[in-house]
């Protein structure tokens, strides 16, 4: 009778923390990405302003869903998106203020702002291999699981899109060789950075542990971008079945010399510098 | 200077990502991997992740593509097709890498869900690192100076 008892107790609780975990973990979770499609689908009138603040409410209900639902293994995640936000915010905004202090015709930031923004960069990074070193996130009294796994695939996603933008600049760019050679240089950074870390142990995280974790983020990272790969050359294929399908549309007449002096004009004025 | 569109310039896209990889991988190996006994299911388990719910977001988003351009039937060619080669994938996964569990997780269930936050985790660094990247990249191309559109004739 007391183990029936016992049984059925322990039953109603696994049910009612799965509960608690599917309304205040996966409902918010799911929200995300929906709210975010309804807030961008229209423009006008309450939706947007209604889905962006279901958005933020859902972020905020994941980022503390290791406070709402300890019992929760998924709250991890919502620890580590809570954990890595403050560095993200700086470096975002650290590149936000030096692009818009660089040398652009619009929205120039005043001059001061791209030394500012260049210390939040620095700050962002700081905090991140801060973290690695002598605090990662504690979650559950141990180092939290995913952050064992964002920081290794973040580092190496990095070094991977930092080479990939250096031959973009140099194939695509026109004159362009300074910038790619900075941008390698920025690569080879942060691979010193992941040579450190799969080299020298942290307080809480040893190499060799950091080493598997590598091999086993290349893993996800190319698990990852294969799998979106393979959805999206099925759905490409399809629609370009389909376009291929329609019949062609219309042809107009060519421009007419006053059409194209007209259209020069236009893109002088707009594209040279203002109204001459 | 090589025309853009020049076959011989492509390889400088790959090549250096190609090489950071095999570096590393090199260095990887001389300092020794440790247990690295799960990466196969790993990778099997990320796929299979990330094809679903890309295809069910993929899937969502030809509803739309379905009325815009009139062609009902588009939606459902697209869910039968990724049926057909996530079965494919599914199958050729289960041969490969055996029993997709983790060590860590007990059941099925609990796994799924596993997926789903490693995936949330792997593609928000992944999103970080590109806006870092992009963000470095556009710095550096706006510090120099903005050079003259269109040059006035003499």
């Amino acid at each position: 009778m007391d183990n029936t008892y016992s049984l059925s107790t322990t039953a109603q609780t696994s049910m009612e923390e799965f509960l608690q975990a599917a309304l205040l973990f996966w409902l918010p979770l799911i929200c995300l990405p929906f709210g975010t499609v309804l807030a961008l689908s229209r423009k006008e009138g309450r939706r947007p302003v209604i889905a962006w603040a279901v958005v933020s409410l859902a972020f905020m209900m994941v980022i503390l869903s290791w406070l709402t639902v300890p019992a929760s293994d998924s709250s991890a995640g919502g620890h580590l998106l809570l954990s890595i936000i403050g560095p993200t915010i700086l470096m975002g905004l650290g590149c936000f203020m030096i692009i818009f202090t660089g040398k652009i015709p619009v929205r120039r930031l005043p001059e001061p702002a791209r030394t500012v923004g260049l210390i939040s960069l620095i700050l962002g990074i700081s905090w991140l291999v801060m973290m690695h070193f002598s605090s990662p996130p504690i979650w559950r009294h141990q180092v939290n699981p995913y952050w064992l796994v964002w920081w290794p695939t973040f580092l190496l996603s990095v070094i991977l899109l930092s080479s990939f933008v250096t031959g973009a600049l140099l194939m695509a760019g026109e004159n362009r060789r300074k910038e790619a050679s900075l941008m390698a240089v920025w690569g080879l950074l942060f691979l010193g950075l992941l040579l450190a870390m799969i080299n020298f142990d942290g307080a809480l995280t040893k190499a060799e542990e950091m080493r598997s974790y590598l091999w086993l983020v290349s893993a996800d990272i190319f698990g990852t971008v294969i799998g979106i790969i393979i959805a999206v050359t099925i759905v490409a294929s399809v629609v370009a079945k389909y376009e291929k399908s329609l019949p062609e549309p219309d042809t107009v007449s060519e421009l007419s010399t006053e059409e194209k002096e007209l259209l020069l004009m236009h893109l002088e004025n707009n594209l040279g510098g203002g109204n001459k | 200077m090589t025309p853009l569109t020049s076959n011989r310039r492509w390889p400088l896209l790959v090549f250096p990502m190609l090489a950071c990889l095999l570096v590393l991988m090199l260095v990887l190996f001389l300092f020794g991997l440790g247990d690295v006994s799960e990466s196969s299911k790993r990778f099997t388990n990320t796929l299979l992740t990330s094809f679903s719910i890309s295809s069910a977001v993929l899937a969502i988003a030809m509803w739309s593509y379905a009325d815009s351009r009139d062609r009902p039937m588009a939606p459902i060619f697209v869910i039968g097709l990724m049926g057909i080669v996530g079965g494919v994938l599914t199958f050729t996964g289960l041969k490969f890498a055996g029993d997709l569990m983790l060590e860590a997780n007990g059941t099925p269930v609990a796994q799924i869900l596993y997926n789903i936050v490693h995936l949330l985790v792997t593609i928000s660094a992944i999103a970080i690192a590109g806006g870092l990247v992009l963000g470095t990249a556009f710095s550096l191309i706006t510090s120099r100076q903005l050079e003259p559109l269109f040059n006035e004739e003499e």
